[in-house]
């Protein structure tokens, strides 16, 4: 028969055995989802002949160089540089737009009571079922009537129609964990409603403004399809479509690939490790409330 | 709007309070609803308009604005696409299930507060965040029959004792597309279970516990029905996104080898910007369209009773 005692040391070995395996686990499943990533830069930063060797070089310490960075944004043929710029651009204003729409939208739709609510949610839900190819064709015909075709502004609306729906549903979910009551304590005060959405709900939804941005980004940044499609001359090329590119050629040259697709993933990245208290925040205040 | 009587109007209009109609929310819903549907519901119609009619590039003098259904017809009874059609379901079947999966056992691990757990936390969202061509990309490389990282170790671990066509033959392609694709998605699914999963009250457990339930009962009658608002939408928006999935296949293997991935959307793609064949593209993706909207409202239905803002979550 055990004593207390006995039990409670048998407890505390199962939990730092428990302790143990959760680290292990963790640690297993870190290593080989993020595996990719590695892959990514290690192939970046690695001569030809070192990329082609074999056995591969798992860790790049002896032929580290910058070399292949060097060729993708000096050596092609392709303004590799001026389609950074391209992404950067359509990036930021598409989803400032977006936000801003979504802010309305979210506002009406979790503020109100309405005729048509609901017609409106099953609009947005609507727009997440239609396939990007289906619409590819008459986007180009709308495009060219409104002299649009072939520009960054046309690509630009295009992502901004992509987000909104998104934007809407996420600020959504913002403004519902917003006490309502705030709100009408400003409009006693005397405030407008405008006002009242001004001073008091919007400084309370800057971290769900900043999450909401930052998937727009993310999602403008790397969309492919519709720049892919709807933009013919190369100096108005978005990155994505720049670095798919350069797989087309009769020689693959990984290293340079992996460099190329290194520079797209570093900017969101980095967005991402700086910001991802809000992106969290974000999804679930979205994902939960639906 | 000033307000001198002191008294407030609600903002909520609930059933009978407000006498006139308030056009605020239309106002805000307005912009947003216009660009909706100058760039996403127009375009629909335009397309249904194209599947209605014989739209092939380089022959012109074939063109007509109105053969009816013939397009359809031409498709429904084309192998290829109910070939696509299964493909598509199949990745979204795999893909999602497996994005579930992986996303539920990464949410509990890092679910209880432990040293590190911040890092965890953000290391297993890391993949949503490498953009498509980088994803699509990398993956290509690491694939590779010849030069690949994952031949090179499998054979390392001589798990296989020859290289292994990953992108390159029938029978792996699609296998291929199923990693890559949980690969992308399962960071969203983690992210949204954890949410849910930290909106579960404490106490549930705790009273389970004193009711004699083990951490198995407690898992199955507390967290399963405590998850159900956010595995609801999440399984319904996963489901419709990955049935879309285009340009991870599109890069890596193009549809091929002899279609082997070639799915609906690729498909489309294919009929439109290959074959220049606007008409029969537009109709097929018409026909993925309805089948995603029927497939919501049936799930709706199923899953919350209703359609629309109020029956989510």
């Amino acid at each position: 028969m055990k004593t207390v005692a006995g039990y409670s040391k048998q407890l505390r070995l199962n939990r730092g055995l428990g302790k143990v395996a959760l680290y292990v686990g963790l640690t297993t499943v870190v290593v080989l989802l993020g595996f990719p990533l590695y892959w990514m830069f290690a192939s970046a930063v690695q001569e030809e002949h070192a990329i082609f060797s074999f056995p591969p070089t798992m860790v790049p310490f002896r032929t580290f160089t910058l070399e292949p960075l060097y060729k993708v944004f000096f050596l092609e043929r392709r303004p590799m540089a001026r389609m950074l710029w391209n992404s950067l651009m359509v990036s930021v204003v598409s989803s400032t737009a977006s936000v801003l729409l979504g802010l309305w939208g979210g506002y009406a739709l979790s503020r109100f009571r309405f005729r048509g609510r609901a017609l409106a949610g099953f609009l947005i839900l609507l727009t997440q079922m239609l396939p990007g190819s289906l619409i590819i064709i008459p986007l180009y015909m709308i495009l060219t009537d409104l002299k649009l075709s072939n520009s960054l502004w046309g690509l630009t609306l295009i992502y901004m129609s992509f987000n909104t729906p998104f934007s809407i549903w996420m600020l959504k979910g913002f403004v519902e964990g917003i006490p309502k009551d705030l709100e009408e304590q400003g409009l006693i005060d005397g405030c407008s409603r405008m006002g009242a959405l001004a001073r008091i709900t919007l400084p309370l939804m800057v971290p769900g403004i900043v999450a909401t941005f930052i998937f727009g980004f993310i999602a403008a940044w790397g969309e492919y399809v519709f720049a892919l499609t709807l933009l013919d001359s190369v100096t108005e090329w978005t990155y994505a479509v720049g670095v798919a590119s350069l797989k087309g050629e009769y020689m693959v040259t990984w290293n340079e690939i992996m460099s190329a697709s290194f520079v797209s993933t570093l900017p969101v990245l980095l967005l991402f490790l700086f910001m991802q208290r809000y992106l969290l925040a974000g999804l679930t205040a979205g994902g939960v409330k639906g | 709007m000033a307000k001198t009587t002191g008294q407030v109007e609600p903002l909520r209009g609930g059933p009978g309070g407000h006498r006139r109609l308030d056009l605020m929310p239309y106002g805000l819903l307005l912009p947003s609803m216009i660009v909706l549907a100058v760039l996403l519901l127009y375009p629909i119609a335009r397309a249904f308009l194209t599947s209605l009619g014989r739209h092939v590039l380089f022959r012109p003098q074939a063109t007509r604005a109105f053969i009816g259904l013939d397009n359809y017809a031409y498709i429904l009874s084309d192998s290829r696409t109910w070939h696509s059609l299964y493909l598509a379901a199949l990745y979204s079947v795999v893909v999602v299930g497996g994005s579930m999966l992986i996303g539920l056992a990464t949410a509990l691990a890092v679910r209880r507060p432990f040293r590190g757990r911040a890092f965890y936390r953000m290391a297993i969202i890391i993949p949503w965040v490498v953009p498509p061509v980088a994803t699509s990309l990398v993956w290509s490389w690491m694939l590779d029959y010849q030069f690949g990282v994952v031949n090179h170790l499998l054979r390392a671990a001589h798990l296989i004792s020859a290289p292994i066509g990953w992108l390159t033959t029938t029978q792996w392609a699609m296998p291929s597309m199923f990693l890559v694709g949980i690969w992308k998605m399962y960071p969203i699914a983690s992210v949204m279970l954890l949410a849910g999963l930290q909106s579960i009250p404490d106490e549930l457990y705790e009273a389970a516990k004193i009711d004699g339930a083990n951490r198995f009962d407690g898992f199955r009658h507390v967290t399963l029905p405590g998850l159900k608002p956010v595995y609801g939408i999440l399984a319904l928006l996963l489901t419709l996104w990955s049935f879309k999935a285009f340009t991870y296949i599109y890069i890596m293997t193009g549809g091929g080898p002899s279609q082997a991935t070639e799915t609906a959307v690729v498909l489309v793609y294919l009929q439109a910007f290959k074959f220049f064949d606007f008409g029969v593209a537009s109709a097929l993706g018409i026909v993925m369209l309805l089948i995603l909207v029927v497939f919501t409202i049936v799930y709706m239905k199923l899953v919350y009773g209703g359609v629309g803002p109020e029956s989510r979550a």
